[in-house]
This record gives C-alpha cells, sequence and structure tokens, in this order.
C-alpha cells in the first residue's frame, strides 16, 4: 500500500485526493509552524545549553546529555518509577474503562444517571483530589484502611510507604475510569452493528464470546488508541506526585516529569531540563513506533 | 412596508451614532486627571485572611501622592507568575515573596536597593540580622523584609501531666527531651505508636514535615556549623556539627522499629489532624502563627511555649525566612515602590499591622518587638529571643532548592538505616557541590555577556 | 416464556452490577460534598463525620464574595465554547484527511503529530510565552483560544482518526463513484456517523479546558479576566487553606461540566447508527 502512494500519481483520481490530503490536513501545518515550531525549536537549543530563563543561554554542546546519562543517579530512578507506574497503570485502566464502557452500554432506564455518576470522578482535579486522596489513604483514618480493618487485615502505609506508594498512585487512576476513557469505548460501542452480536447468539455464545469476538475486535482501533495515550500520558505523570508526596517516600515517586520540572523551576536548569525533556520524547517515540508496528498485526480496521 | 423600514433603519443608527459620540467625547478621563498621583501596582500571595494586605490599606490611607494596587497571586504558583510578569516586561511595581530572593536576584529579576537604602539612610539595624541574609547578592541588598516567621519549642501540658511531669518546667537540654520522650511516649493494644513526645521530622512534603523545621539543623546551628563556605564556593554540609546533630537523631529513634516510626507519622494531616492539634506529639518546634491555627482548629489543647532546647554549653538557635518586598526590572516607578516599602518596613506600620491583623506573622522589624505594646504577651518574648538567634535557611543560595533536596533524602536514608551518616551526607554534599558548581560557572559566564549593576 | 426470563435477569444482574459500580465510585466524591458544609474545625475530624454536625450553608455563599464567580464563570463559558467550536472543525478537517484520504506521507506526518504530545509542556512553555508576547496576545484570551483552531491538538486528531477508521470503505467508494467531493463526503456523511465521537471530543475538551489553570495564569494579568480554574487556585494558602470554602467552590466549579455531560448523553444512544449498514 505505501509504495504505491509514495510513487508517482497516474492516476488523476489519486491526485486529486493527494492534493485534497494536503489541504485538509492544512490548519494543522499551518498551526504548528506559527505555534509550535518556535518553542520546539528553542527548547532542543536550550537542551544544548545551560539556562536559566531570564538571562543568556551558555552553548555546552551535549554537556547536558552526557551529565543525565553517565552522572545522574535521579535520572536513572525517575525512568524506573515512571516505567514501573506506567506498566501497571496502563492495563489496568484501560481494562477498567473497558468494562465499565460494556456495563453502561445499555439502554436500561436511567442509564444516563449511572454515566454520570462513573463520570463525575474524571472532574476532580488539583488540590481538591490530593487532598482527598491523602485522606481516603491516611493509613489509620481513612476510608481504606477502614475497611480493611472491618476485615481484620492491616492496611499499607499508601502514600507513606515506599513500597506503596507507586500502587497508591495507580489506585487513584482507577477512580477515573469513568471518564473520557469511558466515554470513548463507549461510542465505539455504539457503531458495533448489532446484527454481529445476533450471529453470536445463534451459534450458542454467551456474554464472554460476545465479548471476545465481536466486541474487541470491532473496537480495537479504539482499544489501541487509548493504549498509546495512555502510555503517553503516563510517562509524563506530575500533578499528583508534586501536590501530594513530593517524589518521596525516599524518591519513591520522583517520577520522571517531577524531577524534570524540579530541575526546570526549582533550579533553574532549564537547559538540564530540556534534555531531559527530549530524552523523554525519544523513550515514548520508540515505544509508541513499537506499539505500532504490534498494533498493526493485531488491530482490525473495518475501513481497510 | 420596505420604506418605513429603511427609515427606522436610518434613524436608529443615526440615534446609536450620535450616543456613541457622545459618549467618546465625555467619557470620564479619569486616568488623565489622575496625574498627581501615582499608581504602582503590588502582588503578595494568597492566604492571608484579609483580602487587601494591611500595610496597602494603611499606606494608601496615610497618604496621597501614591496609590498602591494590590493584586494576589496564587500562592503555590507565585514562581511561574512573577517569571512570565518578568519576561512580558510588564512587572508589577512592587512584589512579595516567602522564596529565596537569591533565585531572582540571581538571575537579574530585581532593582538592587542599595542606593536607595543609603540616600534615606535606611536603618538596617532595625530589622534581625538573620533575615539579611538572603536578600544580599554579590555585596548589594534587593529587598527588604517585612514579616518572617519566629520558630520556638511548644509543648502540650496535659500530655505532660498525665505523663507525671512537671507542666511548667520543659526540657532544657536535647538530652532531656530524649528522657522526657522516654515518659511521653505511647503505644495501644497492638503495639503501634501513638504518641510520642518529640518527633524530628525528616521529611519534605507538606504533610510530612508538618511545618516543623528540620531538627537536625538546629542542632548543628546550636553546635556553631556551617553549610556553606565564606567565599559561597565551597558545601560543607558534613562537618563534625552535622554529623553529631544527626547522630542525636538516630540515637533517639534507635528505641523505635522504623516501620512503626512510618506507621505514626503516617498519621499526620492537615487541619485538626497536625500532629501537635492532635495532641500526637507532646513537644514540637513551630512558628509564632501557630497559637492562631490552634485557636481555629485545636482550641482545646493546653500548650505551653519554651525557647529551643539546647546542647549543653552551647546557644539557642532557630530557623527563619522572610517574606520580602522587593522591586522588579522594569518597575515603571520604582522611587513611588520604594516609599512604600519604607512604610511597610518602618516600627509603627509593623506595630499597627500586628494588632490589627488576625492572624499574621512576625515583624522584620526589631524595633517594633521591643517595644512594649508587642510585648505585652508575655509568649512574644520568646519568640523575640530566637528570631535574634535564627540563622536563614537559605543556606546554599545559588543550590537551594537542591540543598534541601538532598539534605532530606539523607536524612531518610539514615533514618531508614539504608546508609551511614557519612555515607548518606557524603553523597549529598557531592550532589550539591557539583550543582552549585555549575551554577557558579554559569554565573561566571553571564557576567561576560550581560552588565549587571551599571543599570538604572 | 424462557426469554422473558432471560431478560429479567440480565437487566437484574446490570442494576446489581450498576449500583455496585456507583456506589464505590461516589463514596469519595460525596466526602466532598460532605466537606463543602463543614466549617474549619471538623473538616479532618477522626473518626470522620460523613454528616457534618453543623452544616455551613454559608461555605457556598462565601464562594461568592471571595472570588469574582460569575466575571470568571462568564470568562470561563467564553474561552471553552469557542475552543470546543475550533476544536471540533479543525480536528475532525484534519482527522479525515489521516483517515479518509491518501497522500503521500500520511502516516509519516501522522507520527509526527503524535510526537508533539510527547514533549513536555514544560519545557515549552517559556518559549511558547515569548512568543504570544511578540505577538501582542498577552492579557487577552487569544493564546487560549486562537490554537484550537489549528487542529484541535493532537490528542483530539487522533481521537477521530481512529474513529473515522471504522467507517467502512465501501461507503466512501460509493460516494465517490456519485461524483461527491470530498468535502461533501466529510460533512454529509462522516460527521453525521461520528456523532458520539465528535461528542467525546466536545465534552473531553470542555473538561479540559475549564480546568485549566497554568495558560488563564501566566497569559491572563488582569483580576477580572480570570477563569473558574485561576479563581479555585485563590482559595489555597501557604498557612491558611479555607478548605470547606475551597470544596464548595470546587462542587460549584465542577456543576456546569456534569450538566453538560449529561445533557450530551443524547448522541450516546445505541446503535442506531451502524446496524442496518452491514446487512
Amino acid at each position: 500500500m505505501k509504495n504505491k502512494i509514495t510513487r508517482l500519481q497516474r492516476n488523476p483520481l489519486q491526485k486529486k485526493q493527494a492534493w485534497l490530503g494536503y489541504l485538509f490536513v492544512a490548519p494543522w501545518i499551518i498551526g504548528f509552524l506559527v505555534f509550535g515550531l518556535y518553542p520546539i525549536v528553542m527548547s532542543f537549543y536550550y537542551s544544548l545549553c545551560q539556562y536559566d530563563v531570564l538571562r543568556v543561554p551558555q552553548f555546552i554542546g551535549l554537556g547536558n546529555y552526557k551529565e543525565l546519562l553517565g552522572h545522574d543517579p535521579y535520572f536513572w530512578k525517575s525512568i524506573w518509577n515512571t516505567l514501573f507506574f506506567t506498566v501497571v497503570r496502563v492495563p489496568l485502566v484501560i481494562l477498567g474503562s473497558l468494562l465499565l464502557a460494556v456495563l453502561v452500554n445499555n439502554a436500561v432506564k436511567g442509564i444516563r444517571f449511572f454515566r454520570t455518576i462513573f463520570f463525575i470522578p474524571s472532574i476532580v482535579t488539583g488540590v481538591v483530589l490530593s487532598a482527598l486522596w491523602l485522606w481516603l489513604l491516611n493509613p489509620q483514618y481513612g476510608l481504606f484502611n477502614s475497611i480493611l480493618a472491618v476485615f481484620g487485615i492491616p492496611g499499607p502505609l499508601w502514600l507513606q510507604s515506599p513500597h506503596w506508594s507507586k500502587f497508591s498512585m495507580v489506585l487513584m487512576s482507577l477512580w477515573s475510569i469513568g471518564g473520557g476513557r469511558m466515554l470513548v469505548f463507549l461510542a465505539a460501542l455504539q457503531g458495533i452493528p448489532t446484527s454481529l452480536y445476533e450471529v453470536v447468539d445463534i451459534d450458542g455464545g454467551g456474554w464472554w464470546a460476545k465479548f471476545r469476538h465481536v466486541t474487541v475486535p470491532m473496537i480495537s482501533p479504539v482499544i489501541f488508541l487509548w493504549t498509546v495515550l495512555e502510555v503517553i500520558f503516563s510517562f509524563q505523570v506530575f500533578t499528583e506526585a508534586y501536590v501530594m508526596t513530593k517524589g518521596g517516600p525516599l524518591n519513591s515517586t520522583l517520577f520522571y516529569n517531577l524531577y524534570l520540572y524540579y530541575k526546570a523551576f526549582d533550579d533553574f536548569s532549564m537547559g538540564y531540563a530540556s534534555a531531559l525533556a527530549w530524552l523523554l520524547l525519544v523513550i515514548i517515540l520508540v515505544v509508541t513506533l513499537l506499539q505500532f508496528i504490534v498494533g498493526k498485526k493485531v488491530v482490525y480496521y473495518e475501513g481497510k | 412596508m420596505k420604506m418605513k423600514a429603511g427609515k427606522t433603519l436610518k434613524i436608529l443608527t443615526t440615534v446609536f451614532l450620535a450616543i456613541a459620540a457622545v459618549l467618546i467625547l465625555f467619557y470620564p478621563r479619569g486616568r488623565a486627571h489622575q496625574t498627581r498621583q501615582r499608581t504602582i501596582s503590588f502582588w503578595s500571595c494568597t492566604g492571608q485572611k484579609e483580602e487587601v494586605p494591611f500595610i496597602v490599606m494603611a499606606f494608601n490611607a496615610a497618604q496621597d501622592s501614591i496609590r498602591v494596587l494590590s493584586n494576589a497571586i496564587p500562592w503555590q504558583e507565585q514562581e511561574k507568575k512573577v517569571l512570565t510578569a518578568i519576561l512580558s516586561d510588564n512587572p508589577p511595581d512592587a512584589v512579595s515573596q516567602f522564596i529565596p530572593i537569591v533565585k531572582w536576584a540571581s538571575r537579574m529579576a530585581l532593582m538592587p536597593l542599595d542606593k536607595f537604602i543609603e540616600r534615606d539612610q535606611f536603618d538596617t539595624t532595625a530589622i534581625f540580622p538573620a533575615l539579611w541574609q538572603e536578600m544580599r547578592w554579590q555585596g548589594h541588598l534587593f529587598g527588604i523584609p517585612v514579616s518572617s516567621a519566629s520558630y520556638a519549642f511548644y509543648y502540650n501540658k496535659k500530655l505532660f501531666r498525665q505523663a507525671g511531669l512537671d507542666p511548667e518546667r520543659p526540657p532544657q537540654t536535647w538530652d532531656e527531651v530524649i528522657e522526657y520522650n522516654q515518659k511521653l511516649t505511647r503505644y495501644d493494644k497492638a503495639g503501634n505508636i501513638i504518641q510520642m513526645g518529640f518527633f524530628p521530622f525528616y521529611r519534605s512534603s507538606l504533610v510530612a514535615s508538618q511545618n516543623s523545621p528540620a531538627t537536625a539543623t538546629i542542632i548543628a546551628w546550636e553546635f556553631g556549623a556551617s553549610f556553606l563556605s565564606a567565599d559561597g564556593k565551597t558545601v560543607t554540609l558534613i562537618n563534625p556539627a552535622m554529623v553529631k546533630a544527626t547522630q542525636w537523631i538516630v540515637d533517639f529513634l534507635k528505641p523505635y522499629p522504623i516501620n512503626k516510626i512510618e506507621a505514626f507519622a503516617a498519621g499526620f494531616g492537615y487541619g485538626d489532624q497536625q500532629a501537635f492539634a492532635a495532641e500526637k506529639v507532646a513537644m514540637m518546634i513551630l512558628p509564632n502563627i501557630f497559637p492562631d491555627y490552634l485557636r481555629i482548629h485545636a482550641p482545646h489543647v493546653e500548650y505551653g511555649i519554651a525557647l529551643t532546647p539546647t546542647m549543653p554549653g552551647h546557644p539557642i538557635a532557630s530557623s527563619t525566612g522572610s517574606w520580602w518586598i522587593a522591586i522588579p526590572r522594569g518597575s515603571k516607578d520604582p522611587e513611588a515602590a520604594w516609599e512604600f516599602i519604607k512604610y511597610a518596613a518602618s516600627k509603627q506600620t509593623q506595630l499597627d499591622a500586628y494588632i490589627a491583623m488576625d492572624q499574621n506573622l512576625f515583624p522584620a522589624n526589631r524595633t517594633a518587638t521591643n517595644d512594649p505594646l508587642f510585648l505585652q504577651d508575655g509568649k512574644m518574648q520568646i519568640f523575640v529571643t530566637q528570631l535574634e538567634h535564627a540563622h536563614s535557611s537559605t543556606i546554599v543560595p545559588m543550590a537551594h532548592d537542591v540543598f534541601w533536596r538532598e539534605f532530606y533524602t539523607a536524612q531518610e536514608q539514615i533514618v531508614y538505616g539504608n546508609q551511614s551518616i557519612e555515607q548518606a551526607l557524603g553523597t549529598a554534599q557531592t550532589i550539591i557541590q557539583y550543582e552549585l558548581n555549575k551554577a557558579l560557572s554559569y554565573d561566571e559566564y553571564v557576567r561576560t555577556r550581560m552588565n549587571f549593576f551599571d543599570e538604572k | 416464556m424462557k426469554r422473558l426470563n432471560f431478560n429479567t435477569s440480565r437487566t437484574f444482574m446490570t442494576y446489581l452490577l450498576l449500583i455496585g459500580a456507583s456506589i464505590v465510585l461516589i463514596l469519595p466524591f460525596l466526602w466532598i460534598i460532605s466537606t463543602s458544609l463543614k466549617g474549619s474545625a471538623s473538616i479532618f475530624a477522626v473518626p470522620p463525620q460523613w454528616i457534618p454536625k453543623d452544616i455551613h450553608w454559608d461555605n457556598y455563599a462565601k464562594v461568592f464574595t471571595k472570588m469574582p464567580f460569575f466575571i470568571y464563570l462568564k470568562n470561563s463559558v467564553f474561552i471553552s465554547v469557542l475552543t470546543i467550536l475550533g476544536t471540533l472543525l479543525s480536528s475532525s478537517l484534519v482527522a479525515y484527511a489521516f483517515a479518509c484520504l491518501k497522500w503521500p506521507g500520511r502516516d509519516w506526518l501522522f507520527v509526527f503529530v503524535l510526537a508533539t504530545m510527547m514533549l513536555p509542556a514544560q519545557v515549552t512553555m517559556i518559549p511558547v510565552f515569548v512568543l504570544y508576547k511578540q505577538f501582542g496576545w498577552l492579557n487577552t484570551f487569544k493564546p487560549l483560544i486562537v490554537p484550537a483552531f489549528f487542529g484541535g491538538g493532537a490528542f483530539n486528531i487522533f481521537l477521530l482518526r481512529q474513529f473515522f477508521l471504522t467507517i467502512p470503505k465501501e461507503l466512501f467508494e460509493a460516494a465517490r463513484l456519485d461524483g461527491c467531493s470530498e468535502f461533501k463526503i466529510y460533512w454529509k456523511i462522516v460527521l453525521p456517523l461520528a456523532k458520539p465521537a465528535l461528542a467525546t471530543v466536545a465534552i473531553l475538551t470542555f473538561m479540559m479546558t475549564w480546568n485549566d489553570f497554568l495558560g488563564p495564569l501566566i497569559y491572563l494579568s488582569d483580576k477580572l479576566k480570570g477563569t473558574l480554574a485561576l479563581g479555585l487556585a485563590m482559595f489555597v494558602g501557604q498557612y491558611q487553606t479555607e478548605w470547606g470554602v475551597l470544596m464548595a467552590a470546587s462542587v460549584l466549579v465542577m456543576l456546569p461540566v456534569i450538566v453538560l455531560f449529561f445533557l450530551f448523553q443524547k448522541y450516546f444512544i445505541r446503535g442506531f447508527m451502524m446496524s442496518g449498514i452491514k446487512g
């Protein structure tokens, strides 16, 4: 397919489509050239400098990169923390939102009401969200440990424990599985022809068979979308760690983006932070491309 | 029909244009007529009970030639806001913050105030000496401290009584603190710690530190430690005093398994769950604003205030920082801003502010704090004495945040037993020194390119 | 008879699951509501009080005195509505190009678009600010609105692209054979079919813009130009945070989003679009 496109178009219809393709994409390209190019180029330039935002940058070549790859224990610590968090979080939130979407894809009475309830947690943000979870996960009087105590289980120290802190953050993520992600899955589920489900019914298949053979393949483009997106988002986790734990305890929640923030705005090493940022981009890009390669084999596109 | 509509439209348009013309011609040009009165903009941070800071209202009321317009910026994002304001070439004329002023001064964001101070013979001795430390950069002063925080030793009288201790006799040495702690520590049936006499905080997040400064630095200061060489180039985090101070903490925590300590500390929170307010920790070093806090959240707590315990033969020490007011470069009326600053730091204003405001910080002007009116409340003398012996918490100005991050990381490693004191402090010192060197060399480079003190 | 039983038990199970999940998910939020009615003393009281002893309705009243609520509301609405409009229009156009048209370099450009999401915004924040300063857009709403009209962000483009890819190719071929212009296909066929996807983009964009705090913080200097999200930040102080009032303010700020979500549900009705097509 690709080869056909890149060769000179002889078919006038294809030529027209190509031209229109560029036209439709133009808004983004113009936007990028006007709003995106300068900041991106400058941030790359800064990554090659010592720079504190208010004074002139000092060009130091690859100094920042050399330092963070060879000399900086926090770089590796933060990569580990971020990877761990991503690997645990992404499958859980995708599965959670998907199951929830299947559940609310029923036209029962009052479904609007239920969907809204599921959605509400995802719009709580910032200080309020952090205060709420600091309270919920309080080892002595928080909701979670109180419930565990009913069953006689001594609850962990959650955010205050170097071992449980990252899981605590994953737990926080799970609270918002009814949010936009679920909505997208729901929209995708709406597009599955009911006739396909009827086929499974006739064959005698139950709920699980429908899920496995119809639902998942039919919305696999959207599942794929969210896997890629969630990896990108998880790699950039920041706010919760900044407000609640400040990277602790014992630097167990020192995520990559938090470390970057410290370097950029606390230490005024904007050059170093930019190097961190560009390295992150490369890492995420590689991971995403890998996902695309796997995705080509696994994802089913109706439109193709 | 159509003709009528056209005519109506014409009439309406004419009337509209007429009204617009009248408005434009006679719109009150208030601003143009205010050339006699100068206006300056002032930014302070949210979190004070008063909408408009007292000093602004007082200044505006006290004179006619300058009017201060006050704007509150979100406390959590104050740095970004000021940073972008300076970048936009449209900064406020005066700004007040609590962060180390060196962060802005060393990046040429503020105007040096020396010439104002000299010209008006501003009495620098009127301000507590410890507060000046962070106002200085390369021999110039960049801000005037207006408020501060003074820390003293709070203790819970009721818990003292329960443990058989004399509620009027708080500990005077750190060894006594350990003694008292042994009597004040209590456990529940499951063996968990539910109360302690004292807690040496070793983490830095707001909840984890509970507004109490790091015990290790206070003890180290009492020993006379200095963490930075006089020329500001060498970090001396590992020094005998610091090692001794940290050893004290290790000895203090030795009888308790770390997981029990962790579990105990994990129960601290905000509001009435603050460790002292919740009566979980009987003795704590807390700021002068704490009585107001207790009044709101835990009025039933019976407490006393005393000077910080000391190491035998050594003076007390305390930690402090200040709310300062400075003039960003690019300010359109620095003279007016300076008048405002002088007024805010003056003895009378400081006294008035302290009396008038409901919850307030500590005045930076020691002539105000030595006034009998201020000392009416007997507790205040303690805070004044503490502030006289205080050290600025801006220990390594050019690597401030790195210093404290590494400091707390080292503390955690030591408390958890992961590293020895020398190891942990050594690692921290290496990292801080490295960052300091980078910052200093960058600073040198910039000076060859940008002219700092010859401007304005 | 058999069929009826199956349906009833299925419905019963569904309701059971729905109610169960609702309880689990809404419980933490109820604490926020309960806290919004508490006075300072009992917010973190132990044992936790779910129903406050004294109900402080005045927390809600204080919200209106502590910030110019209605002005901020007006600003937030203005910015959000325009942003949604711009995003819907431009991201659907661009997504159409990526999903429904073939042109050289398409897939490479798509990866490039995605890559723009991978650079942490903290390092571009300052150059972006400087850029807007050069345009003279500081202290206006323009930095918050204009970029939405130029692609609407890689996230939305990606989302819509995936949706458009699920539309059967036959539809396009049939339309093109009939002589339809691409724009007509886009406007008359693809957009209506993608209503749930577009509604989702609208809701997500609304959420993001409504809660966006950093943008208004650094671009707007006039107090009266603030947004609701910025207003919320005013309640947090270094020593004193009025938690009750902050929670009350948050509840009020969340309400429009909840209402919008509830209303937009009408676009999410099961299968009325696609069911006839495969047959």
